[in-house]
This record gives C-alpha cells, structure tokens and sequence, in this order.
C-alpha cells in the first residue's frame, strides 16, 4: 500500500526564490535558512519519496476572488510557472501524478472534503519556494508534486481542526492506495508576519517557538485556537500555519522530529522541520522489516 | 476622512458574525479581505490582476492614467493608484497580494510598500530588522 513516511515543514516567502535563483544561498544574510534545508534536501535524498503532496497558498495567481476556492487539489500532468507580476522564476514546469491525484480527489470528496478539482494549476511561490528548496538544480524535478490549496487570504478560512482533520483524511486517502508509494507532505508558509496594514512587520519569535514545540508533541492545541488568537499572536499572515496543520494531521500522533531549524532575517518567522513517521525510522535503522 | 467614503479612517466595522474572527475588534493595522470590504475593491483588485501580463505592465508603465481609463477604474480607485498609499487600498478592500503586483509595476519594492504602511521612512523601518540583506 501507498504510505506516507514524513512530514516537512518550510517557509515559501519569495524573497528565499529569489536568493536561490541569484546564487545567494551561502550569502552571510541567507546561509542560516538555507542550512536549514540542508538536512532536509540529504533526507529527500536518502528515502527518495514517489511523490510530493505540498499544502500551500497560492497568492492570487492561480486564483482571483471571481472565484476562491477553500481546498483545491491539482490533477494537472503539469504545473507551470506563473508570472506574479515580476516575470517567472527561471524554473522547467513541475510534473504532476494525475492518476493519485484523481485517486486523492475521489477520497477526499468521499470523506466529505469537498475539494475543487483543478486541471491546470499554475504553481506561484507559495509552491516554488519549498520545491526549490528540498531539491537544488540537479535534482529538479526528479519528485512529482500534488498541489493542495488552501485559502488564506480571503475570509471565510478553513479552521485550523478543518485543516488538521483535512490532513488526517489524506492519510486515509493514501493508505486506501494500493501502489506502492512512499510519498512526504509538506506543510507551507509561516509562522509568523504580516504584509499589510500599519502592522507590517509584526514577528513574535516566542510564539514561533511555541508553535514548533506544539506542532510536533500537541497539534490539537494549535487545531483548537481560532483564527483571531492566531492572527493576534502571529499576524494576519501568521494564520498560514493552517497550513502546517495539514502536514501534521497526516502524520502519527507521536513523529520523530529529527529537524528543526528558525530564523527571522526580515519580516517572518522561517521555520523548517523534519517530522519522520515512527516505523519509517524503524525501517531505516533496519529494526524491524 | 470623508463621509462619502467612511472605511478611509480605518475603523470600519464588517458586519460578519464569525466564530473564528471577531469582526467588531479588528486587530489594529490590520484590514482583512472579507466581506463588504472584498466587494467594494473587487474592481480595484482585478486592476492589479491584470499586471501579471508582461504586455500590461508595459503598457501601464508606458500610460498609468491612459491604461486605467482603458480598464474603467472609477475616479476615486484612479486616485488611490496614483496617491501610493497602500493602507487606503487596503481599507478600501484590495488585498495585499494583489497591492503588490501594482507596487512592483510602479517600481516600488515590498518593504518600502511596509514602510509606507508603518509610516516610516524605509530607513526607519529596515533598522527594526535582523537582518537587511535577506530580502
């Protein structure tokens, strides 16, 4: 059967795209993140997944409020690039996997998750900055990608538990397959900022903390604050850790987190993570089969 | 502010009952897209929109004024263009994402539009942070 065997965590701001595209990610400003991907871009490399499943948030590039999806899936055999209003980064359209997709969307909607089904996606920031991160040039794009869509910037917003329970019915979805599939989900965004408004700017590295420690040992705590509190702590952008909540809520209750990694240079919070499934480990060490 | 346009001062009240956001104490500095507020920069919003098309930025940089006649922006959207100020754009409903696209085709960079937000000189502002070149 198809499973998933971790989690990721990454931040997708634009600014981390461009270093990438420019040759920064050694530049003293930019090496503390990009270290951070270090570990995980070795990691992708030793499980070598089947497939990628990126909970993110298209930046009104994909999508215009003509019509605003709450949870989106792409079935698309191919992802393009979009130009968000500055040219498009200089990356090769992203494969997708139409036939799990199409398998996911099913699943999902079965589970009363009721995902707008999308057969062209162009992929914005909000994907490209992790993809280009877990996989630097030489391995681009040896991973297909489903891209899941999650609204976050025009309220009404998916709940923080819609969204951890949305990444529980993923991994139902996925273990009904009966491929054999190792397949990471990574969570997006975040943690905390916020780009409009007299508040631009505002960044809370306590609370960042305290929503890594919470993520991996008690996400329900994060599931069960509202939006207000989280906005209120974190930004308005800061509700972007929703996102997170996807990732985790597919993962076991209990994860090893064999990566964590924080930085704040300018305006948000960047966090990365690892969280590997228990008996993924296992196999790994070779202690059980 | 004005009567005739009463959300400029920034203490607009949506009238959204919600269990997850509580509409009648917005966070200060803050301007959700939502509501009465997302319908009335909707035209506005679809404005920015356009400038993800290389011809379109050219020609808006080439005629500001001539290309938001052509799109029918109304006199008081053409003035919010053009006056830069980001936060009366956002109170009037436009989202940030789609702010920036028209910032960047005016030329101006995401945190000098944050500067501007803040009301501080960017100077002023970069001095707030960790780190200046990570951006």
């Amino acid at each position: 059967m198809a499973r998933i065997i971790g989690g990721l965590g990454s931040p997708h701001a634009p600014s981390i795209g461009t270093a990438t595209d420019k040759d920064q990610e050694q530049s003293p400003e930019w090496k503390p993140l990009f270290d951070g991907y270090a570990p995980i871009r070795q990691w992708l490399d030793v499980q070598k997944p089947d497939l990628i499943l990126m909970i993110y948030n298209d930046h009104a590039n994909t999508f215009f409020f003509d019509k605003y999806p709450t949870f989106a899936i792409s079935v698309a055999a191919e992802h393009e690039i979009a130009d968000e209003g500055w040219g498009k980064r200089p990356l090769e359209p992203i494969p997708g996997n139409p036939q799990i997709a199409w398998q996911l969307a099913h699943s999902l909607v079965d589970q009363e998750f009721d995902m707008a089904v999308c057969q062209e996606m162009p992929l914005d920031h909000g994907c490209l900055t992790p993809m280009s991160c877990f996989f630097p040039p030489a391995k681009r794009w040896d991973v297909p990608l489903i891209p899941i869509c999650v609204n976050v910037l025009q309220p009404p917003i998916p709940t923080a538990m819609r969204c951890f329970k949305l990444g529980q019915a993923i991994r139902k979805a996925v273990e009904a397959m009966p491929q054999d599939l190792r397949i990471v989900i990574a969570g997006t965004g975040g943690l905390t900022h916020q780009l409009g408004g007299e508040r631009y700017g505002h960044t809370n590295t306590e609370w960042d903390q305290k929503i890594l420690d919470l993520m991996e040992t008690d996400p329900l705590a994060l599931a069960n604050m509202t939006h207000q509190e989280l906005m209120e702590r974190g930004g308005a952008e800061g509700v972007e850790i929703i996102m997170w909540l996807v990732m985790r809520g597919a993962l076991s209750p209990k994860v090893d987190c064999i990566h964590r990694n924080y930085y704040l240079p300018m305006v948000t919070g960047f966090a990365q993570v690892i969280y590997e499934e228990p008996d993924n480990r296992r196999r790994n060490s070779g202690d059980a089969a | 502010m004005s009567k005739e346009h009463p959300w400029e001062d920034g203490g607009e009240i949506l009238a959204i009952q919600s269990r997850q956001i509580d509409y009648t104490k917005p966070l200060p500095g803050t301007y959700l897209t939502t509501g009465i507020r997302a319908q009335r920069g909707y035209r506005l919003g679809k404005f920015c929109m356009t400038l993800m098309a290389p011809d379109n930025r050219e020609l808006f940089k080439a005629d500001a004024e001539k290309y938001m006649r052509d799109f029918g922006l109304t006199d008081y959207e053409k003035e919010l263009v053009r006056s830069k100020n980001w936060n009366r754009m956002l109170r009037y409903g436009v989202n940030t994402f789609m702010i920036l696209k028209l910032s960047n085709a005016m030329g101006v960079s995401q945190n000098h539009t944050g500067a501007g937000m803040r009301n501080q000189s960017y100077e002023d502002f970069m001095a707030t942070r960790n780190s200046k070149g990570a951006q």
